[in-house]
């Protein structure tokens, strides 16, 4: 049903990735729980379109995804996708999985499989 | 009505259409001709063959993949407007030579063959990026074609078309690039609009447009799998204004995958990289595997 409030695991991979984040991280860690998905990119898999509720506190950065993110393997260390967190004014936009793999992943990765870093460039 | 022959691929002095069952071909504009001919069916054209003036024509039929209110036109240049029929009407002739529709080639040498190199091929094989209204060798296009010639599909795909009504689609919009308005020649000419129109790998691109097998790999890696090519493309990478540049996503995609020959790409692994396609800058993230760079993601950077 759309919208809906965020999983558990859509929670979690925010979280993990966010508090890595450099501007304003708690800012958008409180946005959390009035986070909503308004739509999922491609009908059964994870990357998805977020809306937060109005009223509640903006971070001031402009920029369009967070300046960290997050590099995915499989168990045996090799890179099978990447993970951006993106932003609209400062608030939650959405949540992005990429993969490398022939086929695309159906769930989130769990945080061990999951390597936060400085994204290369910003937008 | 005089009419056009498909098996034989010969049009006659009026030159009017003639089209699948699959398709119908309405006039959605029209700006009086100096001297028009209407044929049966509404459809108005000038003493070639051309839709004149501002003219365009829709197309609709099973397989048709042009956006709606993409038109048509038909580009009158030099090609002698409104005369009479030519002494060998079943060539077109282009100021300064003849040109056959149903061989796709030149009948006469290049009077700039030594330019050229080409001695018989229209606009050296590159019809949708270049004209020759003239027929005197390959000058740029004036304007922005913005066609679709490989449509919907990938790499070879587009083949299949062939055997639909889609190709038609294609057909008309590169013979008014061509200001050709062989709108005849796409309906009925069967092999010679292969020849003439798509621009695949195989026949009409030139090498440094060609995709090496590794790079082939890359764009089929995307585009054979309608995820892979939804997720590229989704929404919230901004290729809306590229797209439109370009004219199809897959267009878009072989445009990153050529900027990408210039980009520090790691041997293998994951690499991030912005590179410059149209006159935009694209983020582009992905993995190197086997030496091929699988892309994952990409993004318009504003």
């Amino acid at each position: 049903m759309i919208p809906r409030t965020l999983s558990e695991d859509e929670k979690r991979v925010l979280r993990h990735l966010i508090v890595s984040e450099l501007d304003e991280p708690e800012v958008l860690l409180r946005q959390i729980p009035f986070a909503h998905v308004t739509r999922h990119w491609i009908e059964g898999l994870p990357s998805i379109d977020i809306e937060v509720e109005p009223g509640v506190e903006r971070a001031t950065t402009t920029t369009r995804t967070l300046s960290t993110e997050g590099n995915v393997s499989n168990e045996n260390g090799d890179p099978i996708g990447l993970i951006v967190v993106w932003l609209e004014q400062g608030a939650l936009a959405g949540l992005e999985y990429a993969w490398f793999t022939d086929e695309p992943p159906t769930e989130w990765p769990s945080d061990d499989q999951i390597s936060v870093k400085m994204a290369k460039y910003e937008s | 009505m005089a009419g056009w022959e498909p098996a034989v691929g010969t049009p006659t002095a009026d030159r009017a259409f003639s089209l699948p069952a699959s398709l119908t071909l309405s006039q959605v504009q029209n700006n009086p001709p100096a001297k028009p001919v209407k044929h049966d069916g509404g459809v108005v054209t000038d003493r070639l063959g051309c839709l004149s003036g501002n003219s365009s024509v829709a197309l609709s039929g099973e397989g048709r993949s042009r956006p709606p209110g993409r038109r048509t036109r038909c580009a009158r240049r030099s090609l002698g407007g409104d005369r009479g029929p030519s002494p060998r009407d079943e060539f077109r002739s282009i100021v300064h030579r003849y040109y056959d529709p149903v061989t796709s080639q030149f009948l006469s040498v290049d009077p700039a063959a030594e330019l050229t190199e080409t001695p018989y091929a229209f606009t050296s094989g590159d019809p949708v990026n270049e004209s020759d209204p003239t027929g005197m060798g390959g000058a740029a296009h004036p304007e922005p074609c913005n066609l679709n010639p490989h449509g919907r599909f990938c790499g070879g795909q587009h083949l299949t078309l062939l055997q639909g009504a889609g190709i038609l689609v294609f057909g008309v919009g590169s013979i008014a690039c061509l200001g050709l308005c062989d709108l005849a020649a796409a309906a009925g000419g069967g092999g010679s609009v292969l020849t003439w129109l798509s621009q695949d790998s195989a026949t009409t691109e030139s090498e440094a447009q060609s995709l090496s097998a590794e790079e082939q790999q890359t764009y089929d890696d995307v585009c054979n799998n309608a995820n892979n090519l939804a997720h590229v493309f989704a929404e919230k990478h901004g290729f809306g204004d590229l797209i439109q540049e370009f004219g199809t996503e897959q267009n878009v995609l072989r445009q990153v995958i050529y900027s990408l020959r210039e980009a520090p790409l790691p041997e293998s692994g994951i690499y991030t990289v912005v590179v410059r396609v149209g006159g935009s800058s694209v983020q582009v993230g992905g993995s190197v595997v086997n030496g091929v760079a699988r892309i994952g993601t990409a993004r318009v950077v504003q």
